[in-house]
This record gives structure tokens, C-alpha cells and sequence, in this order.
């Protein structure tokens, strides 16, 4: 700043001293240091004001906006009053603080000065430096006194997003083009441009950004950020900026030392720097730039520059002495992520190239064998999972082959690698391969549970029982408490036992049955503690060793047992000694402790069981067994069988059982009528199981019907559904003799209530709708929603009665049929 | 172009993740407004969208990898959706930006 101080009077020349004081003046000046400057100035100017005044001014007006840049406002206005006094009229005495030097409090003290300024300077630089500064500094849209400013900042509260365009157009129009706030509009829709990812109009925007405006400083970084850098290397102060742009203001330094040691090809030099100077490196899965960062400089080392030794070494070198566990693991992710790299295909190419990553990853990280051989453990596991997905893969099997090998050599104490290839053996067709690998792993592995387990199920599997048992006691002496082991010794015994009474040795049969049971475990699901009974007694009973065991075995354990032992026991019986009195017996026992329905249904099943040995000289007998036992617990069923949806489910899950047994309910759905006749559900289902009582077309009431298919399970439902398609197939083969699968049914599966009003129930010109309907089952089976399902039962039942047994006589003499179905 | 750094999820993302930045992104680029950046949220969701994708990318296809650390930070910042900033963060930023040399 020069100030033409106009010449009063001649004065003398400096003194030595003087000029010592205002070289000194002149030195302090220069180097911002104005405070002492003013001072020496300030004693020149009493001797030479005409030399020393400007001088002074100068030095007062940078302490002025020093003061400014540091807040300290009301001390610079008590420079600058006192400039005003001694400076001359027509000095410009405008505060500009130096940029860089204005701290974050002290730029709400530039607005009233910017305000000031803007009102009184008439340059267009001063304007938009005022105006810059007045945007900057204010702390609200109120604050600042010109309307376009109050409008810039009203703007960019809002927000520059898509969303508030409608509110910040009008703001933003509102500015003229002469106003020296008009290049905010601009850097205004360069954010709005760049935050709705339209770069080049972003970068059009930035640009016209003058370069006198404080704005500029950001606008290289921003152009940077919309692709369109000014210079094709970013300049240091643009670096700085991006990374306080980033968030992270303090990593600009570090790049920036690194960035020339990278781009040399000195990455180790770098990297070194990087890890001493950037915190937070190696910090993997975080969504920051020193994650980013992290997996720039492993990348780097694992795909672009593996041939890089020295770089990887320090890389390696670095992660592997770290103390952060976190970096190791993020290594081994990496190279676990390579074994991944072949995940899907078969392409060779892939599979070699992941390969000749890991040989160069392992040579240069210099891992351990173990550490190679679990890496080639995780690629064979994945193409072992692989085989799985798809059977038929080429490439997978011996590429999984590979690996395994691979593992093993690097290290041949990997179990988990055996037992990967012992389970690619047992994919394979070769039985005796995979039994003779079993055997030698065996070997090597002696006190390995997991060998011994797999090589006892083996053995179970080829019989050879004495050398599983062997195999699963040893596993035992290792882990006592595994289930599989248990279990395995089980099916051990059990097969040694089966073997023992094959070869007429009852004696040692039952000793390792007994072995057995005293070593059963109830938690074992397969072989139940019931189930060994079972197979005891089913043993001793087939070699003739116990003939009281069965009667002891009944007394005591049957009360107990699960039906489905039972059942199977009763099955057991009678197929070993063709004597239906172990059937009775078990019955007797059996019955007390079943309830409801299902303990007739179980009683029609065992029947059916009787029936079975129609070719044998006991088919005679069971009849009578039959009825004997049916006479015994008549009235247990009776008192179980108390509501009607027991007696509809009784029904719909024997509808299979040949009529003799359902002769054996008739009692019971007889008594149910005696109490509605009129039970549309128990009609139709008495006339499809042709109780020889039923007399007449029963009607039914597809309201019912869907009512109880409605509240029914679903397996009650399908049977049902069964029922019915196997009636309609009866009465096409009967009556109709022609194939209904060859109709098409056109039937409107949608329910109307009111489709058949007009039709007469007992008229059997309806049968043909019985065949669409039943047709309809058929195919709609499966795939109907329950709405459609009423409406095709309402078809079916609704205007007609039952073909095929029209004339029957009416079992209900005195119960008119219903007249129609209700309408609503 | 990182297909992390454009869908905005960090690296140990999963699959459900990923879609759900996917889908998010879509949102913000839409075919008819800005087709370049829908192609490129594609492009980056077809990249990582399952293992077996990031795998290939990882180790196959991510040979654009930045040529250094400082154009790594550039591509980050270029790739990285811009989310409208606060006008008390971008007022701290422009400020800071005054005081570089």
C-alpha cells in the first residue's frame, strides 16, 4: 500500500540513528511483525512525518487487520480511529485481512467491516472480496444487512439437494447478474449440479468462480471432484483440500511425502512412510479412507505387483510384526478371499491363476506350511461345496483333488485336509479306495475322534461290526459324552448281536443286546432305548430263545411305550411267530394308553396287519381276533369317541380300511346319527364307505362340508379330497365306463350360492356335473385356494345327490332330506 | 471405478447390504435424469453383488486400480456419492480452503 503524502516543508536528511530505526522499521514490516514497526515509525514521524507517516500508516493499518484476523474488533477500531486521525483524508483505510490468518471467530467480525466496504468501494475486486467475506463470516441470513447476500445465505441454509430447488430458485434469481455476490449463484448450482451427479455442469459453474473471490481456493478441488481438474497432477494446496473435503485434513502431508517416493517405484520407501505417519492404517471393513487405503496398498501387492519383492516383503514385514491382530487377519481374509476366487466356474484359467497367486503369496510372505496348507484346504473346501451344488461339474473334483494334495504336502499333519479328501473319496464310486484311505488314515491318525468315528460308520456300513465297535470304543476313550459315538457303539452291538443270532449263537447275541441296553443312551434319537427292546425281543422271539419274554415284555414296558413302538412291536410279533396272540396281548396293553380317535384308528390298523396274512394258516383266526378284541374295548372306543370331529376325523382316516373293519365302526357312527340325522358330513361319508345301513342318497350341505374342511387340518383335508376323487373314479368305472381324465370340466370353480336353485335333488340328469366336479378334483388338486375349494364343493354336493347310490334305501326313515342349501 | 466406493458400503458389506445400497443409489440415479450414473451403479452392483462376483472383481477384474495413494484419494472423493453438505460444514470447509497455501 503506497500513500501520497503531499510535501509540506523541506525537512533534514535521516540521522544515522534514524536510518538504523527505520531500516529496523522497514525489516519488522516486512516481516509482519507491524506492532514494533508502528513503534519505530511512530518515533521517526516526530522528526520526518513527511518520510515516516506512510510508513507509520501502513504499519498500523496491517496491526489493524492482524487484530481483525484474530477477532480482537474493537481494538482495530482504535487503530483505525487513530489513523484517521494522522493519516490524510484521502488515504483508503480499508481492513483486509490477509487470508490464511483469519481465524474461525474472527470472520463474524468481518461482516459489519465487509458491509462497510461493500458500501463504500466502488472496485469490483474489493466488492467481491467484501462480499466473500460477508458470506463467510455471517452466522445466519439475518445477520448481514445487503438483500442479495441475505438471499445467498437463506439459499444455502435450505440446502443446495434436488428437494429444495423449488425454494432456492426464487432465492437465487432474486440476485442480479452486476451484484457483487452473483458468482455465489454460480458455485451454488455447481454443488446443486455435483450433488444430483451432473460433473460437467457442476464444472461449467465452478469455473466461472472469479479467481479475485475467496471462493477460488476451493474451486481446483472441486473442479478435481467433478473430473475436470485444472492441471492433470493436483498441486499441494489442492491435495490439502481434498482431504479436508474428506474429512480428513490431517493425511494431506503424509500423501503428499509419499506420493513422489510411489510414483518412482520406491512403494517400499512409501509404504513405510504411510505406515508411520497415516493413523489407523490396516484397519479393514470400515468405511473410511484409511480402509480404502489399507486395501489400495494389498491390492497393489497381491494382484498388480506380486513380482514386487521388496515391496511385499515390507508389507508383509509390517503386517506380520504388528502387534494388531486386526492386520493379520486381514491378510489371512485376503488370502482366504483368494480361495474364493474360483467359486464359481470351472474355467482353468481362474484355478491356475488363483494358484500361482498363492505359490507367489506364500513365497514372499514366507507363511509357514500350516499356513499354506490352510489356504489350499479353504479352495478344496470350496470346490468340495461345489461338487455338492452341482454333481456334475467336470473341473471340481479334481481341481478339489489338487488343492487337497497341495494342503497335504505343505503340511501332512492337516486333518481337516484328510478328512476333506476322505470326503471326496466317499463322493466317489470307488468303495475300496475310500475304505482302504479310512484305514491308513486310521493308522496315522490313531487318537483322532473324528477318524475313528468316520471309520466306524464305515465299517457299520459294511458290516463289519467288531472293527467299528473297535473303532467307536476308541473314539469313546477320547470324547464320552458325543452322542454319534454312543450311537455308533449301538449300531455296533446291535449288528454283532444280529450277526451272533444269524449264526445260531443266542448266547452272545444277547449279551451284546444286553451290553447294549446298558449302554443306551435316551437322547439318541435313531436307536431309542424302546426300540432296542423291541429289537431284543424281536430276536429272542425269532430264535425261539424266550418264549416269556414277549408276556414280560408287554406288562412292563408296553404302558409306557410310544404308539409307534408298539405298533411296530405288534407288527414284529406277528410276522416272527405267525401267532395272533401276541397281537391280542399287545393290544390289551396297548389300548389303555391311547385316547380319542386315533386309538380306534391304531385298532383298524392293527387289523389290517392281521389281514395281511391272508396266505397263511392263521387268516382264519383273524376275524375273530378281531372282533374278540373290538368286543373287549367297545366301550373304551365309545367313550373316546364323544364329538362329532372326532368321529369325522375316525372316518376320514380309515377310509382306506377295507369295509369288514369299518363294519367294526358302524356302532359308533350309528350312535352319532342317532343324535343328528341330518349331519350332512357324516351322511356323505356313510354313503361313500356304503354302509350296508344307508338306504338312500344322503344330501349333503356344502356349507357344512366347507365348514368343517374349513376348521379341519390340512392332512384331514387331503384325505378327504382323496376320498372323493377315489369315489368318482369308482362310479366312472362302474356306471359310466369311460375315462374322466379325458374330459375337460369347464366348471366355474368360483362358488355361486345360486348357480343350482332351480334344480331338483334327486334328479340324477345331474350326474354329469358329478363327473366335471369329481374331474375337477382331480386336476384342481393341489393348487385350489379354500375359497375355490367351497365353491367346487358346493357344485359337487350341492344340487344333486350321490351317483351310485341312488337306489339305496333311505337309512334315515322320518328325516326328510333338507330342501336346498340357505342362500346366504 | 470401485464399485465399493460408488454404492457407498465399506468392504466387508453382504449381500443384503450391498442391494440395499444398490437400491438406494438407483433412487438418486435414475435412467431418465442421469443414465451415466445409472449405468455406473449397475456396473458396480453386477461387480460385488454376491461372493462369487467380489471375488472376480477382487481378484480378476480390478485391474484399474489407482496408479497411487493420491489418486486413490481423488477417485474416492469422485466416486463417492455427494451427499448434500450442511452450509455450516461446507462455511468450514471454504474457510479452510482460504487458509491453504
Amino acid at each position: 500500500m503506497r500513500i501520497d503524502f503531499p510535501q509540506l516543508m523541506p525537512e533534514a536528511p535521516f540521522t544515522p540513528a534514524q536510518l538504523a530505526l527505520e531500516k529496523s522499521g522497514l525489516e519488522f514490516l516486512r516481516n509482519g511483525k507491524f506492532r514494533k514497526a508502528r513503534d519505530a515509525f511512530k518515533s521517526l514521524n516526530k522528526t520526518q512525518p513527511s518520510r515516516a507517516l506512510p510508513l507509520l500508516i501502513e504499519a498500523n493499518l496491517g496491526l489493524a487487520n492482524e487484530m481483525i484476523a484474530k477477532g480482537q474488533v474493537s481494538e482495530a477500531n482504535q487503530v483505525l480511529a487513530y489513523l484517521k486521525n494522522i493519516a490524510p483524508a484521502s488515504t483508503n483505510l480499508t481492513l483486509t485481512p490477509a487470508l490464511g490468518k483469519i481465524s474461525g471467530d474472527a470472520w463474524s467480525a468481518l461482516v459489519p467491516l465487509a458491509a462497510q466496504r461493500l458500501g463504500a468501494s466502488t472496485q469490483p475486486a474489493g466488492s467481491i472480496r467484501a462480499a466473500d467475506e460477508m458470506i463467510l463470516g455471517a452466522a445466519s441470513p439475518d445477520h448481514p444487512g445487503h438483500p442479495d447476500a441475505k438471499a445467498i445465505l437463506t439459499a444455502l441454509e435450505i440446502g443446495y439437494g434436488a428437494a429444495a430447488t423449488e425454494q432456492t430458485t426464487p432465492l437465487l434469481r432474486s440476485v442480479p447478474r452486476a451484484s457483487p455476490f452473483s458468482h455465489w449463484v454460480f458455485f451454488f448450482k455447481g454443488m446443486t449440479a455435483l450433488e444430483s451427479g451432473d460433473p460437467a455442469r457442476a464444472a461449467d459453474c465452478f469455473r466461472r468462480v472469479p479467481e479475485n473471490s475467496l471462493l477460488h481456493a476451493s474451486i481446483p478441488a472441486m473442479l478435481t471432484l467433478c473430473g475436470a481438474p485444472a492441471t492433470p497432477l493436483p498441486t499441494p494446496r489442492t491435495v490439502r483440500a481434498l482431504c479436508a473435503w474428506a474429512d480428513h485434513p490431517t493425511l494431506a502431508e503424509p500423501l503428499l511425502q509419499a506420493e513422489p517416493l510411489w510414483r518412482n517405484k520406491k512403494r517400499s520407501k512409501a509404504l513405510t512412510l504411510l505406515t508411520k505417519t497415516v493413523p489407523g492404517l490396516f484397519c479393514w471393513g470400515a468405511r473410511s479412507f484409511q480402509a480404502d487405503l489399507t486395501r489400495f496398498l494389498t491390492t497393489e501387492f497381491v494382484v498388480t505387483h506380486l513380482d514386487d519383492t521388496d515391496y511385499g516383503e515390507s508389507l508383509l514385514d509390517y503386517v506380520s510384526g504388528s502387534s494388531r491382530g486386526v492386520a493379520r487377519a486381514a491378510v489371512d481374509q485376503a488370502f482366504f478371499a483368494i480361495n474364493f476366487a474360483e467359486y464359481s466356474g470351472c474355467a482353468h484359467r481362474h484355478f491356475t491363476e488363483a494358484l500361482t497367486k498363492l505359490d507367489g503369496i506364500s513365497r514372499v510372505a514366507q507363511l509357514s506350511p500350516a499356513m499354506q496348507s490352510r489356504i489350499f484346504t479353504n479352495l478344496a473346501e470350496t470346490y468340495i461345496a461345489d461338487i455338492k451344488r452341482h454333481p456334475n461339474s467336470e473341473c471340481s473334483g479334481p481341481n478339489a483333488k489338487y488343492a487337497l494334495e497341495h494342503a497335504i504336502k505343505h503340511d501332512p499333519d492337516n486333518l481337516r485336509a484328510w478328512l476333506m479328501q476322505c470326503d471326496l473319496l466317499s463322493m466317489g464310486k470307488d468303495t475300496s479306495t475310500y475304505h482302504r484311505f479310512l484305514d491308513d488314515l486310521t493308522k496315522r491318525f490313531p487318537a483322532q475322534k473324528e477318524v475313528l468315528i468316520r471309520n466306524g460308520d464305515c465299517c457299520v456300513n459294511r458290516k463289519t461290526y467288531t472293527k467299528a465297535l473297535r473303532n467307536f470304543e476308541s473314539a469313546a476313550k477320547l470324547d464320552s459324552v458325543d452322542p454319534r459315538i454312543s450311537c455308533g457303539i449301538l449300531r455296533a452291538r446291535l449288528g454283532i448281536a444280529e450277526e451272533a443270532y444269524t449264526k445260531r449263537k443266542p448266547s452272545k447275541a444277547n449279551w451284546e443286546l444286553i451290553d447294549a441296553l446298558a449302554s443306551a443312551n435316551l437322547s439318541c434319537a435313531e436307536y431309542s432305548l424302546w426300540r432296542l427292546r423291541v429289537r431284543r425281543i424281536v430276536l429272542e422271539a425269532r430264535q425261539g430263545t424266550n418264549e416269556g419274554t414277549l408276556v414280560e415284555f408287554a406288562a412292563a414296558t408296553l404302558p409306557l411305550a410310544p404308539s409307534e413302538f408298539l405298533l411296530e412291536t405288534a407288527c414284529r410279533f406277528g410276522i416272527v411267530k405267525f401267532e395272533l396272540r401276541f397281537k391280542e396281548e399287545t393290544l390289551e396293553k396297548m389300548f389303555p394308553s391311547r385316547q380319542g380317535p386315533e386309538c380306534l384308528a391304531d385298532f383298524l390298523a392293527v387289523i389290517d396287519e392281521v389281514e395281511a396274512f391272508e396266505d397263511s394258516a392263521h387268516h382264519a383266526n383273524a376275524g375273530g381276533v378281531a372282533s374278540r378284541i373290538y368286543a373287549a374295548h367297545q366301550a373304551l372306543l365309545f367313550r373316546f369317541v364323544v364329538e362329532r370331529k372326532d368321529l369325522i376325523t375316525l372316518l376320514i382316516k380309515t377310509f382306506n380300511s377295507v369295509s369288514p373293519n369299518l363294519a367294526l365302526v358302524s356302532p359308533v357312527i350309528q350312535k352319532w346319527f342317532a343324535r343328528d340325522p341330518e349331519d350332512p358330513l357324516l351322511r356323505f361319508l356313510c354313503a361313500t364307505y356304503r354302509f350296508p345301513w344307508v338306504s338312500s342318497p344322503p344330501r349333503v350341505d356344502p356349507r357344512e362340508l366347507a365348514t368343517h374342511l374349513r376348521d379341519s387340518h390340512d392332512p384331514d383335508k387331503h384325505r378327504l379330497l382323496v376320498l372323493l376323487q377315489k369315489h368318482s373314479d369308482r362310479i366312472a368305472a362302474g356306471r359310466y365306463g369311460r375315462n374322466l381324465r379325458e374330459r375337460t370340466p369347464k366348471l366355474d370353480l368360483d362358488y355361486d350360492p345360486h348357480a343350482n336353485d332351480d334344480d331338483n335333488y334327486d334328479d340324477d340328469d345331474d350326474d354329469d356335473s358329478f363327473q366335471d366336479g369329481f374331474a375337477a378334483i382331480d386336476q384342481a388338486m393341489g393348487k385350489m385356494s379354500p375359497a375355490k375349494l367351497l365353491g367346487l364343493l358346493g357344485n359337487i354336493f350341492g344340487g344333486a345327490g350321490l351317483p351310485g347310490l341312488g337306489n339305496l334305501a333311505d337309512p334315515f326313515p322320518g328325516h326328510p332330506p333338507r330342501s336346498k342349501p340357505p342362500q346366504s | 471405478m470401485n464399485p465399493y466406493l460408488i454404492l457407498d458400503v465399506p468392504d466387508s458389506a453382504d449381500d443384503q447390504a450391498i442391494r440395499s445400497a444398490y437400491l438406494t443409489q438407483l433412487r438418486r440415479h435414475s435412467p431418465d435424469t442421469d443414465p451415466v450414473g445409472f449405468g455406473r451403479v449397475q456396473t458396480a452392483y453386477q461387480n460385488i453383488k454376491d461372493i462369487e462376483a467380489r471375488c472376480r472383481w477382487w481378484f480378476f477384474e480390478h485391474a484399474e486400480s489407482p496408479e497411487s495413494p493420491i489418486a486413490l484419494l481423488i477417485e474416492r472423493e469422485q466416486t463417492r456419492p455427494h451427499t448434500a453438505r450442511p452450509w455450516p460444514e461446507l462455511r468450514s470447509f471454504l474457510r479452510h480452503c482460504t487458509t491453504l497455501h
